[in-house]
This record gives C-alpha cells, sequence and structure tokens, in this order.
C-alpha cells in the first residue's frame, strides 16, 4: 500500500497546490495590481496649465484653423500645393481643441472647484486664482473657434456629453465676455498660481489680458451689436487693457524641444510650404515699413494664390522669396504674442473712430503703431515718427482713416491669420484680391469639419442648415 | 468554491480502488501516422475498461493471465495477453473505414471529431505544407472555412498579415485569432511551420470559452510534432530555397515624364559648376516638382538629373528622353529566401519519445539592404517514470534579427514614391548605379531638386540642385537607413502527469510566454543634409521590450465507461500572470556629434518612456463529456475567470457551454447505405471579454520634456466609464458533418450565429464631451453564416491518386446592432488622409465596416452630377457626395480549393484561394492619379486623340452626365486631362480609387517526386526517405477587380496607404530522412 499514500499525498499536494496559486489571496483578490505604475489619477494642475500654454502659441502661428486663416489673410503664401490658397475645401475637426487644452483647463477649474481635491489643488496657487486664470484661458479658446467656424457648442461642451447642441454665435459672444469680467472679478490675493509660464501667476497682468480680449471680441461686433460692443469696449478699457509690450500675453519659448512654431516648421519639420506673401511684402514696401526686416528672412514676397504650375515656375525663376521670420534662422526662443499693446491701442483707434470711446484716435493709432514697431525690435524713435508722418499713413480726420487703421490692425496682428483673417471679414480692410483664377470668394469661415456629422449628428445638421449646407462661403453673426 | 472543491477532490480520492492478484499493463497505442488517442483499452470480458490518453499512452491492473483488447474507430481490434512491461500496441487501419480525426481543445484535449458539437477543422501537415511558406498564417490561407486572410507583400519581412475568423466580432479588429501550442498561448510570428502535427481551428464561443478571455476571435490551436518510432536513425533533413520577384505592380503610364509643366531651357552662367557649361541651351523637365504632368516622353535630347552632378561618367551630358515601363518593377530585388530544418525523432518503445529540431530561415529582402535571419530550437519530449508519473516539456525559442525600413505607408520611400509621387521617366538602372556618388558639399544626389538649375547658388547650392526635395535616389536612402529589431521569444511548458488509477489522473503544467524585443533605429546625418523636404533628422532611437507571461495549471481528470455510458470529466484550476515591461528612448531634433548614434548625443533632452503593465487572472473550469453508444454525446464545459483588470466588486465572469452530437447514420445503415457516416451537432456557448490593465480611472502621465522647470501634464482624450464590467459574448452553431461513397466524399455544413453584446471598448465621441473616446459597454455585435468543407478523393488508385479539398464561407450577416446610446456611427480605420478620401465605419443597423467616403453625386437616374471646373471654371468636374456608401469592409463569401495528385513517385498540390466582395479604398491610386502616374491619365480619347492634349486640340477626358445646377440638362464635354484627374484629391472624391476585395488565385503549387531510396543501392539503405520539390507561390491571379494593388494583401482594413507590390515566388525544396 506504500505506493497508494505516495498517490494520495500527491494527488492532495497536487490539487492543493493548484487551488492555492489561486485562493492564496482569495480567487478574487488582486490586491492593488490594476493600480497604473505609469501614472497618477490626480491631476496637478500646475502641469495642466504648463500643458495648455506650451501650445498656445499654434494659435498665432502653425495649427490648421490659423494657418489656413493665414492664407485666406494673405500673410502666406503656399509655395507649390496652392490648394488652400486657391480655396479648396478644408476639412477641419476640432476635437483637438476641446478635447485637448479646453478640457485641461475645464479640469483646473473642476479640480479647483471640488470641495474634494480643491485643498490638494490648492498648493499650486489660489484655488479661485487658478480658476480665473483657466476661465480666461478657456474664453480665449471659445473666441479662436467661434471666429473659425461660427456657431459651435459652447454652454454645454466640454461637459462628458458629445452629443449637444450648438450655441449660436450671438449668445457665445456676450456669454465669453460675461465670463471674462467674472474671472477677473475672482482673482484673490492668494498664492501665485504655479505652472504659469505666460505671466508667472502675476494677476494684474492677466487681468489686463482679459479686458484685452474683452475689448477685441466687442470691437468684432461692431456691426452685429454695436450697443454692447461700445459698452464693453469702453468698460474694459476703463478697467485697464495692456499696453506695454512687457504686459503682451507673450509665450517666451524656452527652445531645446519648446520651440517657436516658425522654427519648428522651418527647422524640425522641414517643410517650406508657407512663404510670406507678396500682399504682406508689397504693403510694407510701400509704407516704406521696416517691420518688412523682421516679417520676412527677406523683402521678396511669394505671389498669392498662383496655381502649381505658375507658383514652380515663379520659384525657378526667383530663388531667393521671404519666408516668414527668419525661415530656418529664426531663433527657436522667439516669444510669441497672443495680444499685445499695439494690437489694443490700434483697436482703441479704431473704436475712437467709431465714436465708442472719447479716446484721441490719433494718439491711439501713434501708440499703436509705435508699439507694434517696438514688439518687433525697431526702437528708433526718429525713424517711427517719420513713418506715422508719411501721408499713407498718417490719420487725416477723414473717412480716409478707417482703411489705415484697418491695414495697421492688419499687420499688427501677423503672423496670426485667424486675427487678420476677421478683421478683413469684418471690416474689408486691407483690400485683399481672391486668388487669381480661381473663380471663388475669400472663404468665411471654417467648414464643420467631418467627425461632427459622424459623433453628433442631429445638432450638426441643425447647425450646418444655417450655413448654406456648412459651406466655407456663408457668413457668421459678426461678419456682414 | 474553495471549501467545495476540496470536497470533490477528496470523493474523487475515494473512487481510487485496489486490486488484488493483478498484473500492471503499460503501454502506447499507434497506427502507422503515430499515437492513436483515446483507444478504448479494455480487459476482455469484463468492466475494466480504461482509455489511452492523448498519446496513446495507458496503463491499468488486469487479472493476470487475461486478454487485453484495444478497439479505435477506423482501426481492426487488437488483443494481447496482459504481461507486465510496457506493450507497444500497433493497431492496423481499416481501408476504406473513416479515418478518426481528432480535434485538439483547450490544455490539449484531444477529441475525436465524431463527438464534437461545434465547427473544427484540422489541418494537417501535409495539407499546411503544401509549400514551406515563410510562416503560419500563409500557410493557412484558403484551407480553413471561414477565414479570410489579409496577407501582406513578400517585401515586409516584419509582419504576417492577419487572419479574420467569421467576419467582424468585435467593433475593434484590432485583435485577431489567439495562437495555442500544445497549450500554451502565444504569437503566430514565432510559429515555426516545420515544427507543426496539426492545427486545429476553433471558432466560436462554445469551443473557445475554455481559452478564456483572449479567445474572443478564434484560436488557432498547433501541436507540434513528436518523437516517434520509426526506420532509422530519426533524423529529417529539410531543405528549400525560394525566390521573391516583384509580380502584381501597378498600371504606370509610360508617355509622360516628369514635372507639372513643359520643357525648361537650360542657360549657363559662370557662377555654375563648370562641368554644367556644355549643357547650355539643352532642355530640361522640371525637378522640384515630384508628379509626372510633364512633357512627352519622345525620345528627344533633354538633360537628365544626374547630368547635374560633377564627378562621375555621365556628369555634364544629355541623354534621350524615353520611356522606362519598368522602372519601379526594377527595385526591388529578387528576394531569397534559404529555410533548412533538421529534426530528430525518436521513441524508445517504452514510453519514453523525444523530438528535437533546429531550423535556420534567412531572408535576403526585396528591398535593398532587408534582411532576416531567423533560428528557431524546438524540443519536445516525454518519459514515463514508472507507472505512475509521466513528465514531459514541450520549449520553442525563436531568435530573430530583421533589417531594414518596411514602412508602406502613404509617401513611404518604396512603394509610395513609385505610386505616389515620381518621375516616370527616370532610369531605375541609372539610379542604382549612381547610388553611391555624392555631390560636390557630400550630399545624396537626388532625381527631386530642391530647386531647378536655373535658381544656382553657389554661395548655397544645398538650396538648389544639390538637395532632395522631397525624395531621395531610393537606392541610396535604403543604403543608408537603418532599421534594426531582434526578437526573442521562448515559449512552452513542463507538466507532470500523475495516474492516480485507471480512471484518475491529474496534470499539472506550468507554462511560459517569454518575448524580448530590441529595436535600434539610426537615421544617418547624411540623410539629414541631403534632403530639404523629406522630414528627417538624423536620429537614434531604442526600445527594450519585456513580456512574460506565466500559466500555472492544474487538470484532474476521470474516465469511465458505465454500460452504454462512457464518460468524461475534468476539474481544474488556472493562475494567469502578464508582465510587461517597456523602457524607450530617442533623440530629439537631431544629434550634436554627426555619425555618433547615441541617446547621449540628442541635440535637445532625448525623450524616454518607461511602461509596465501586470495583469492577473485566476480561473476555475470543469469540461467533460458523456457518450452514449457512440452515437449520441453531450460535452459540456464551465469556466470561472475572475480578472485583475475589472472592477474589484465585479470582476467574475462565468462562461459556459454545451453541447451534443448525434451520429445518425448508426441507424441509417440499412436505409441509406451508401451513407458512411452522418452527424448532427449542436452547441452554445459564451466566452468572456475582459479590459486592459488600468483601464477603469484616468491616468495622468508627466510629460518628461520640461519647460525650464515646469512639467506638463495632458488630460487623457479617452474616458473611462466608473461601472466598466466584462461581458460575454453568445454563439450558437448546428451542423452536419457527412461521409458517402465508402468515406470518399466527405462534407461538413456549420451555420453560427453569434451575439457580441455590452463588450467594454473604447467609442470615438465629439470632443465636445472634453474626449474623443469613451469607454463603456454598450456595443452589440452580432453575425452569422455557414461554412463547409467538402472533401472528395476523386480518384483512388494503385498508382493515381486526387483529392480536393475545399472550403467555402458565406457571411450571412454581420451587423452591428448598438453602440453607445445616442451614437450612430463608431469610426473603425482611417488611413492617411483618412477623413478626405473613405474610411471605414461602423453604422448603427448596417453591417460591420462600411466603407464611407466621397462619392460623385448622381441623380435619380444614376446620371453623374456635373459642375463647374475648380481649375478653370465652366462644367466640368463632377459634384462629389461627402457620404456615399460603397459597402462593408468584410468579403462575403471566402474560401480555398485544394488538389493533391499523386502517380507511382510524382505528386502534385495545387491550392487556390478566393474571396468575394468587401470594399477597400486605394490611397495609392489617388496620389498615382493625382501625380499622372497611372496609365488612365495618359492615352487616348474616344476621339483617338491624346488625353492630355488641350481640349482644344482635340484632347481632355470625355465627360457625361447632367448639369448640377438643374440636376437635368444632358453634359457631355470634354475637360482638360490634368484638371480632371486633379479634381478628385480637391473635391474629396475617392469613388474611383475604391475596390472589391474580390480575387480568385493560384497561391501555392508543388511538384513533387518521392525518390525511391530502395533504386540508391548502398548509399540508400541508411536513407529512409527523399524527396524533391519544385514550387510556386502566388502564381496568378484567376481574376481580380483591383488591377493596380493586389486584393489579397491589402496593409489596412479600410484599405491600403502605400502598398508594396505582391510577389511570384519560386524555389524548390529537398527533403531527406535517415
Amino acid at each position: 500500500m506504500k505506493s497508494m499514500n505516495i498517490k494520495k499525498a500527491v494527488l492532495s499536494l497536487g490539487v492543493c497546490a493548484t487551488l492555492m496559486v489561486g485562493c492564496s489571496k482569495g480567487i478574487n483578490e488582486f490586491g492593488d495590481i490594476n493600480r497604473n505604475p505609469n501614472a497618477t489619477t490626480v491631476p496637478i494642475t500646475s502641469a495642466l496649465l504648463t500643458n495648455v500654454l506650451a501650445g498656445i502659441g499654434g494659435n498665432v502661428w502653425g495649427n490648421g484653423i490659423n494657418t489656413t486663416a493665414g492664407l485666406y489673410a494673405q500673410y502666406m503664401s503656399e509655395t507649390q500645393y496652392t490648394d488652400i490658397s486657391r480655396y479648396a475645401t478644408q476639412t477641419l475637426n476640432w476635437d483637438g481643441f476641446y478635447a485637448g487644452a479646453m478640457y485641461d483647463l475645464q479640469n483646473i477649474i473642476n479640480t479647483n472647484s471640488d470641495p474634494a481635491t480643491a485643498a490638494a489643488a490648492a498648493e499650486f496657487g489660489a484655488n479661485a486664482n487658478q480658476i480665473a486664470i483657466a476661465r480666461i484661458l478657456k474664453a480665449y479658446y471659445f473666441s479662436v473657434l467661434t471666429d473659425a467656424w461660427g456657431d459651435i457648442p459652447y454652454s454645454q461642451a466640454l461637459k462628458g456629453n458629445g452629443t449637444i447642441p450648438y450655441d449660436k454665435q450671438e449668445t457665445i459672444y456676450p456669454a465669453l465676455i460675461a465670463e471674462l469680467k467674472a474671472a477677473n472679478a475672482q482673482f484673490t490675493t492668494g498664492a501665485a498660481v504655479q505652472g504659469d509660464i505666460m505671466y508667472a501667476g502675476n494677476t494684474t497682468k492677466w487681468k489686463k489680458f482679459a479686458n484685452s480680449l474683452i475689448a477685441t471680441l466687442s470691437l468684432r461686433m461692431s456691426k452685429a451689436n454695436p450697443t454692447l460692443g461700445r459698452a464693453e469696449f469702453a468698460a474694459a478699457v476703463a478697467g485697464g487693457v495692456i499696453e506695454a509690450n512687457a504686459d503682451n500675453a507673450t509665450i517666451a519659448y524656452p527652445g531645446g524641444n519648446y520651440q517657436n512654431p516658425v522654427y519648428a516648421y522651418y527647422v524640425v519639420t522641414q517643410r517650406f510650404d508657407y512663404a510670406v506673401s507678396s500682399t504682406v511684402t508689397d504693403k510694407l514696401t510701400a509704407l516704406g515699413d521696416p517691420r518688412i526686416g523682421t516679417f520676412g528672412n527677406n523683402s521678396k514676397g511669394f505671389p498669392y494664390g498662383l496655381t502649381r504650375a505658375d507658383a514652380l515656375a515663379w520659384q525657378t525663376t526667383n530663388p531667393s522669396f521671404a519666408f516668414i521670420f527668419g525661415y530656418t534662422a529664426t531663433p527657436q526662443t522667439m516669444p510669441l504674442s497672443l495680444i499685445s499693446a499695439g494690437q489694443m491701442f490700434l483697436a482703441r483707434a479704431e473704436a475712437a473712430k467709431l465714436g465708442w470711446t472719447t479716446e484721441n484716435a490719433t494718439t491711439m493709432y501713434n501708440n499703436g503703431v509705435t508699439a507694434e514697431m517696438n514688439r518687433w525690435g525697431i526702437t528708433n524713435a526718429g525713424a517711427i515718427s517719420a513713418y506715422l508722418a508719411q501721408p499713407s499713413v498718417a490719420l487725416t480726420g477723414t473717412a480716409a482713416d478707417n482703411a489705415k487703421i484697418g491695414e495697421q490692425r492688419w499687420l499688427s496682428h501677423y503672423p496670426d491669420g485667424l486675427q487678420g483673417w476677421s478683421e478683413w471679414r469684418r471690416t474689408g480692410f486691407p483690400a485683399l484680391t481672391p486668388a487669381p483664377g480661381a473663380g471663388k470668394a475669400i472663404p468665411r469661415r471654417i467648414p464643420y469639419g467631418p467627425n461632427e456629422p459622424l459623433y453628433n449628428p442631429t445638432n450638426y445638421a441643425a447647425a450646418a442648415a444655417l450655413y448654406n449646407t456648412n459651406s466655407q462661403d456663408a457668413k457668421m453673426w459678426w461678419d456682414k | 468554491m474553495r471549501k467545495s472543491l476540496t470536497l470533490l477532490a477528496f470523493a474523487l480520492l475515494c473512487t481510487i480502488a485496489t486490486f488484488a492478484q493483478t498484473v500492471l499493463v503499460q503501454g502506447q497505442v499507434t497506427d502507422d501516422r503515430g499515437p492513436v488517442p483515446n483507444a478504448t483499452v479494455q480487459e476482455k470480458g469484463t468492466k475494466n475498461i480504461t482509455r489511452a490518453d492523448e498519446l496513446g499512452k495507458f496503463s491499468f491492473k488486469v487479472k493476470q493471465g487475461a486478454l487485453v483488447v484495444v478497439t479505435a474507430v477506423g482501426h481492426a481490434p487488437f488483443e494481447f495477453a496482459a504481461t507486465t512491461g510496457y506493450q507497444n500496441v500497433k493497431i492496423a487501419t481499416l481501408a476504406g473505414e473513416l479515418e478518426e480525426v481528432f480535434v485538439t481543445s483547450a490544455f490539449g484535449v484531444k477529441k475525436s471529431q465524431r463527438t464534437t458539437p461545434f465547427s473544427s477543422q484540422v489541418i494537417n501537415s501535409d495539407q499546411l505544407n503544401v509549400i514551406r511558406q515563410p510562416n503560419l498564417n500563409n500557410a493557412l490561407a484558403g484551407k480553413v472555412a471561414g477565414v479570410q486572410f489579409r496577407g501582406q507583400s513578400s517585401a515586409k519581412l516584419n509582419d504576417q498579415g492577419f487572419l479574420r475568423i467569421r467576419g467582424g466580432g468585435s467593433l475593434t479588429d484590432g485583435d485577431g485569432a489567439i495562437y495555442v501550442v500544445d497549450g500554451t498561448i502565444t504569437n503566430s510570428f514565432d510559429i515555426n511551420p516545420d515544427d507543426i502535427a496539426d492545427i486545429t481551428v476553433l471558432k466560436g464561443a462554445n469551443a473557445t470559452a475554455l481559452f478564456g478571455s483572449r479567445a474572443g476571435n478564434g484560436a488557432i490551436v498547433v501541436t507540434t510534432r513528436k518523437g516517434k518510432s520509426g526506420k532509422g536513425i530519426g533524423v529529417e533533413v529539410n531543405q528549400s530555397t525560394t525566390f521573391d520577384k516583384a509580380a502584381f505592380m501597378p498600371n504606370y503610364q509610360n508617355e509622360y515624364g516628369g514635372g507639372d509643366g513643359g520643357w525648361l531651357t537650360f542657360t549657363y552662367n559662370p557662377t555654375m559648376p563648370a562641368e554644367w557649361q556644355a549643357l547650355n541651351g539643352k532642355r530640361y523637365r522640371d525637378f522640384t516638382d515630384d508628379a509626372s504632368w510633364g512633357p512627352k516622353i519622345d525620345g528627344s535630347e533633354y538633360i537628365p538629373w544626374y547630368s547635374f552632378i560633377p564627378g562621375h561618367s555621365r556628369s555634364g551630358k544629355t541623354a534621350s528622353f524615353t520611356p522606362q515601363p519598368n522602372n519601379a518593377r526594377d527595385f526591388w530585388n529578387t528576394g531569397v529566401t534559404a529555410n533548412t530544418n533538421v529534426s530528430f525523432s525518436q521513441s524508445n518503445g517504452a514510453g519514453q519519445s523525444l523530438r528535437v529540431s533546429y531550423t535556420n530561415q534567412n531572408i535576403k529582402g526585396m528591398l535593398p539592404n532587408s534582411k532576416s535571419l531567423r533560428h528557431t530550437l524546438n524540443t519536445s519530449f516525454s518519459m514515463d517514470l514508472g507507472s505512475i508519473f509521466t513528465i514531459g516539456a514541450n520549449l520553442n525559442y525563436t531568435n530573430q534579427t530583421i533589417n531594414g525600413d518596411f514602412n508602406d505607408g502613404y509617401s513611404n520611400f518604396s512603394s509610395g514614391n513609385f505610386s505616389q509621387w515620381f518621375h516616370r521617366d527616370l532610369d531605375i538602372n541609372i539610379l542604382k548605379e549612381l547610388s553611391s556618388i555624392r555631390t560636390p558639399i557630400g550630399t545624396i544626389p537626388s532625381w527631386n531638386f530642391r530647386r531647378n538649375p536655373g535658381s544656382w547658388s553657389a554661395a548655397a547650392p544645398q538650396n538648389s540642385v544639390w538637395s532632395g526635395n522631397y525624395w531621395y535616389n531610393p537606392f541610396t536612402y535604403f543604403e543608408n537607413i537603418d532599421l534594426k529589431q531582434r526578437r526573442d521569444r521562448l515559449y512552452g511548458d513542463v507538466n507532470l502527469t500523475v495516474k492516480f488509477s485507471k480512471n484518475l489522473k491529474f496534470k499539472g503544467s506550468i507554462r511560459k510566454d517569454q518575448f524580448n524585443r530590441n529595436v535600434e533605429n539610426i537615421t544617418p546625418n547624411i540623410l539629414q543634409t541631403s534632403g530639404s523636404q523629406t522630414g528627417l533628422l538624423a536620429a537614434y532611437s531604442t526600445l527594450n521590450r519585456i513580456n512574460s507571461e506565466w500559466n500555472f495549471e492544474g487538470i484532474l481528470s476521470y474516465n469511465n465507461t458505465f454500460g452504454d455510458f462512457v464518460v468524461a470529466a475534468n476539474l481544474g484550476a488556472n493562475r494567469l500572470d502578464i508582465r510587461q515591461r517597456e523602457v524607450a528612448m530617442n533623440t530629439n531634433n537631431g544629434l550634436n556629434v554627426p555619425g555618433l548614434y547615441a541617446i547621449a548625443n540628442s541635440k535637445t533632452t532625448p525623450g524616454i518612456s518607461n511602461v509596465k503593465s501586470d495583469q492577473q487572472a485566476n480561473s476555475l473550469f470543469a469540461f467533460g463529456d458523456v457518450e452514449f453508444r457512440k452515437y449520441l454525446s453531450l460535452t459540456w464545459a464551465i469556466r470561472n475567470d475572475w480578472f485583475s483588470t475589472l472592477p474589484k466588486a465585479n470582476n467574475s465572469l462565468v462562461s459556459p457551454s454545451v453541447g451534443g452530437a448525434f451520429v445518425f447514420s448508426e441507424f441509417t445503415k440499412t436505409a441509406l447505405p451508401w451513407l458512411n457516416f452522418g452527424k448532427a451537432f449542436a452547441s452554445w456557448g459564451k466566452k468572456p471579454k475582459n479590459l486592459n490593465p488600468y483601464a477603469l480611472n484616468l491616468n495622468y502621465s508627466v510629460n518628461p520634456l520640461l519647460w525650464g522647470t515646469n512639467f506638463l501634464m495632458g488630460t487623457p482624450d479617452g474616458s473611462p466609464d466608473a461601472n466598466l464590467r466584462g461581458a460575454l459574448t453568445t454563439t450558437w452553431e448546428a451542423g452536419l458533418d457527412l461521409r458517402f461513397a465508402k468515406n470518399k466524399v466527405r462534407m461538413n455544413l456549420t451555420y453560427y450565429n453569434e451575439n457580441n453584446r455590452d463588450e467594454p471598448l473604447a467609442v470615438s465621441v465629439s470632443g465636445i464631451s472634453g474626449f474623443t473616446s469613451q469607454t463603456i459597454n454598450a456595443a452589440w455585435v452580432s453575425r452569422s453564416g455557414l461554412e463547409l468543407e467538402l472533401g472528395v478523393d476523386l480518384m483512388k488508385k494503385k498508382d493515381f491518386n486526387w483529392t480536393v479539398n475545399t472550403t467555402v464561407a458565406y457571411l450571412l450577416d454581420n451587423k452591428v446592432r448598438a453602440l453607445a446610446p445616442g451614437l450612430t456611427s463608431y469610426t473603425l480605420a482611417g488611413g492617411s488622409f483618412g477623413t478626405r478620401f473613405a474610411r471605414a465605419f461602423h453604422f448603427v443597423g448596417e453591417q460591420w465596416g462600411m466603407l464611407r467616403g466621397g462619392g460623385i453625386k448622381r441623380n435619380a437616374d444614376g446620371q453623374p452630377l456635373i459642375t463647374t471646373n475648380g481649375f478653370s471654371g465652366g462644367l466640368g468636374w463632377y459634384q462629389a457626395d461627402a457620404t456615399k456608401d460603397w459597402g462593408s469592409v468584410v468579403p462575403k463569401l471566402t474560401g480555398g480549393l485544394q488538389n493533391f495528385f499523386s502517380y507511382k513517385n510524382f505528386n502534385v498540390g495545387l491550392t487556390f484561394d478566393y474571396q468575394f466582395g468587401g470594399r477597400f479604398f486605394s490611397l495609392s491610386e489617388q496620389w498615382g492619379t493625382f501625380s499622372g502616374l497611372l496609365d488612365k491619365t495618359a492615352g487616348l480619347n474616344d476621339k483617338g486623340n491624346p488625353i492630355r492634349d488641350a481640349v482644344s486640340a482635340g484632347g481632355g477626358v470625355r465627360v457625361t452626365g447632367v448639369d448640377a445646377s438643374d440636376g437635368r440638362t444632358p453634359v457631355d464635354i470634354y475637360v482638360d486631362a490634368y484638371d480632371y484627374f486633379h479634381q478628385f484629391y480637391y473635391q474629396q472624391i475617392a469613388e474611383p480609387f475604391v475596390h472589391k476585395l474580390s480575387y480568385a488565385k493560384l497561391r501555392e503549387l508543388s511538384i513533387g517526386y518521392s525518390i525511391p531510396t530502395n533504386k540508391l543501392g548502398k548509399f540508400g539503405k541508411s536513407i529512409q526517405g527523399a524527396s524533391i520539390a519544385l514550387t510556386g507561390r502566388n502564381l496568378f491571379f484567376i481574376f481580380r477587380d483591383s488591377k493596380n494593388f493586389d486584393p489579397s494583401e491589402i496593409s489596412g482594413v479600410q484599405g491600403e496607404d502605400g502598398q508594396m507590390p505582391g510577389a511570384r515566388t519560386i524555389g524548390f525544396n529537398v527533403k531527406v530522412s535517415f
């Protein structure tokens, strides 16, 4: 029977060993093995803010809607594949904005608002200040999106639901102004916000940025809702807008892995599809504008909107033409501004001219041009005065001033295509000629991208119907 | 649960009986082909019965002097007198009788196909290896009912294609079938066809539930070859050498050369290199544009690209502008694959068997500088230690190094060059001849200059002729790019079987699958300095990944016969541990020291990533069957899994299955004498679906690249649902298995129906929610279809045999019934420019994977609407219809046909395979059209004039339809060819480039000769067998819907982005056994 004992022993051991492997902790217990060792489940709000600001320069140059708008504003010309500058329909989705930077900002707001997480988040700055900064930046993003697409999801966006109606632009604009005012009112004297690579937690500067944004949005309503625009513009200026280049909403790139996007495009991506348009260089040349030395790496712009064959033929006989900034010599640390003092002065000049304020239009205009020259490194006061004194530049108190202000505003936003295109759509300045022979007008909006009819079909259809079945030629509310 | 199991084990223990005056009989049942599993071994005239195991082994005690009878289906009974010691029971197969086929299911359990209640096709090694294919998936093509094989070009040494079983089962398409080798789940890449004895393909939940959650899309169950006794020393040598030649190329035009315009005249000036002086006044066509809308190829004198590069024999010389119809084809090398396998197999007749094998596969690829070297070691042994214990092991090790750039995406440097952006007039032989020359500034000269020579600047030659605009010389690119990966995989098991009695045994196995991968990629500095818009910066990156998987498995098996009932019951437990680790690093923004390829040499802070992942699952399972009088059988299984990746409170999934088979031919022997065998079967089952690790939370990872001293973190774009849970897929199927005409005709017909509900998966949602995807349990996919296997022995003579096996599968319905609440579509797949042309979607209520994109808008009569020519004005372009549906990406009908002929010592194997239906979008065709490369962009119109001639001169493409403005007025006009062929990109129209996946082709041909070794004289005595074969693969298409790109090797789910050419493979094979 000895063998039987062995058998019994082995059987018992075998069965038990097998079961024990699975049952030592209880068969359904795995401890913390499903806790992710690569990541945290608690968002660090300062890191979210840095993440947003690190990418925000794409709104000045480089993201899809911006480069498209830059071609529509004729800041740039395409050098070979000229389809966008000849108005082939663009397919741009907005999901990257909403799910990217905008939800990061919403996340900062949520984390600082939720009583369960607010105390921990306060380690990175006063809760109220973090929320206020996030609200301002979120409003900025919504303004970028609505100016590109028109009616967009706003009031119900960023709440986890993807099948929500679009808000009308005429309600978004006042809502954004109200949001910015509320954010400004929220700032406290608490601990400085960390991760703020734009203003280093300086709440005064953030307030000026918010007021400047209110002023910009207000002026954009000049035709659609001048009553509200006028009131809000005046209030924003009274509250304090950006008046010095030191207060500009500027991203100063550290270089290395975070570079000026123009540098990154030419040097890292190694493409040269975009050159400075001859529309820009011709205007600068006509005005004798010294910024011609900084807008591009030389003064010869690329003709706008040529066919592909014509563009190639032109290049072969004109090998040297202007690329943006310093082309491949653009400093990778070159800063980009979302909103500058000069842009605000020029906006104030236009508002004064409209009779919205009692400010002196000429003073504002001269301040604006001067601040812009300074921003581009042109500090010779004599040269700037001479420039301003030219008949083609100087304001004369006549109706011709509108075009001059419009041109200077267009130049001040270079290379931020969306702002330049928006100003042109609203004011018609400068006078732009559509691409030759394309048989089309300059588009008035970016059509909704292909994801919306798939994932939000009902609400998309309702919105698209208001723009002549999502046409790029349909005008949005403020574009009259 | 623990308590009840212990009780059950105790109960089983009590059934162990003891015998007196007995003798232990032990042995192994074999026939000509090897072990016979599951044979009945009986002490004659008693109820003392045992069953042989999956290796034919048995041991039991009988009365001294008793007779032992061994019976197995299809074999003559065998009797022997019981004596102590090891019995080799060799039983004879009965001529004309049904050959018993054994299905291998989970845990290596062998089950006779007589009693399987679900579709289970078994492919033996002869059918599998008609010719020696480079990998398992290729070898299965056309041989399994219900399997669609999406192969890949032979040029892609790093890819083995994808097997889709029974259409789309889940909403995602990433996971195919699992591969199970001797019970261990592993990867198809590392399964050596030479070591395979047979393959069982299991499909529905009822067949695969016991494999656990990973077998959701079916299981390819491989049994490797084992040691067996035979004549000679047991050594077998198998060598094959095959040659791959690019065969299925797009149809290119050969009438117009490169550029985007006409001739340009070169004017020399003294700042230019002196060599150029001789070219003054000669003409050239544009070098900078990479399309072929240039001048007519008319044999005239022109300046080719290489003429502008000083320092070689062709510098400064003009050439004739002549057609180069084979330039793209001649780029591809003849690939050479040498595959040598040496194996040793022996069984000592005392319960000990051993097989060891070594395989060396050496491939010189079709792409320049690409190669693969694979070593495979395989060993399996089984050893009886007395009558109680058996130990065994199956171990496989593969080591493979693969070199080469196999990118087949948009604008890749091989196929993406020739078929998408190219100059049709380029002489490929001169590109090859000049691949090692350099410009005076040390860069690689390209056919695609950054600027034309007219823009020469001596101060910046790199901005003009001496750097590539978008492209390099393709030969030089592949000579310089250096991408390497090294794969090591060890998998297999060691096992111990304990036989407690003739009825009860325990088998414990420890299984391991260890996979290490090392990648080292170098983009050398010269590629950075030689290109202007090629997008390449000098770079080095490396990656190390370790995947380790352990399975600890124990199964208690009970077998007994009670009168007319044969009962088998198994009880087991399994513990699964999966651990993955990965460290990856890459340089960023270039290198500081040119030519030093090290992470530390990164221009800016290097990228690093470190990914850790662990998961576990515990499982208990029981399964078994009851067979009544050999004609009625019931099969059942139940498995309970607990997963670490599911929510703690809800981490258990129970998957039951049950099925029955009825061999009705037992009752129709007199009524239907021609019916040799008839079985009806039906089964039902559920299989579990699990989650990936860490899928329950929002996981914020830290970006290691700091902005100054600030660190960055982004909110993930995928949002999980706090209530996520696992899910179960339900399948039922039923069928008939029939054999007629003395078993010469064999058929199996199966209907299946599957419902996959509430699978946890990420569905795309609009970004306006704050996320772009959301993981929820909401989707519901169903599928049903018919599968037929038919085998016919058309001829069975002494010298001549002809057998045909065919498989056909028809997908009746493959519907997406639900997505998330409020969602009606799900994006399955899209290639580059996906949103611009066509993508594959799931739409609620429609078939799985619908191809949708830009079509041509038509009126009610089907007439295309003609709108404004966007380039020149006037009527000319089609009106786009942004949401045109072409149908599912899954073929409706798939199948294959295998023929085996033998005449005396000759044998021929022929495999055809085919599929009908299914759609794909060809991005290469779109760009090949846009760039004026494909044949349809040239040629004559119906007036007999070149379409590229001006419309005013009688040229142009004829366009008919109706005016879009009213939808009625007929339009019949000629449109400038350039405008016409550019409209599809500008208007986002995919329609002309959407094709059916339908094809039929001769996939395999083998003509073999068995050398009669008895005639080889003295030398032949040591040789047991020798054969030689001529083999061919992908020889030709009988038909195909798409003429430009091989529909059997489409690279993506929705279509191709830059597919490499299909290759025809010819070779030979020599096999000798000693």
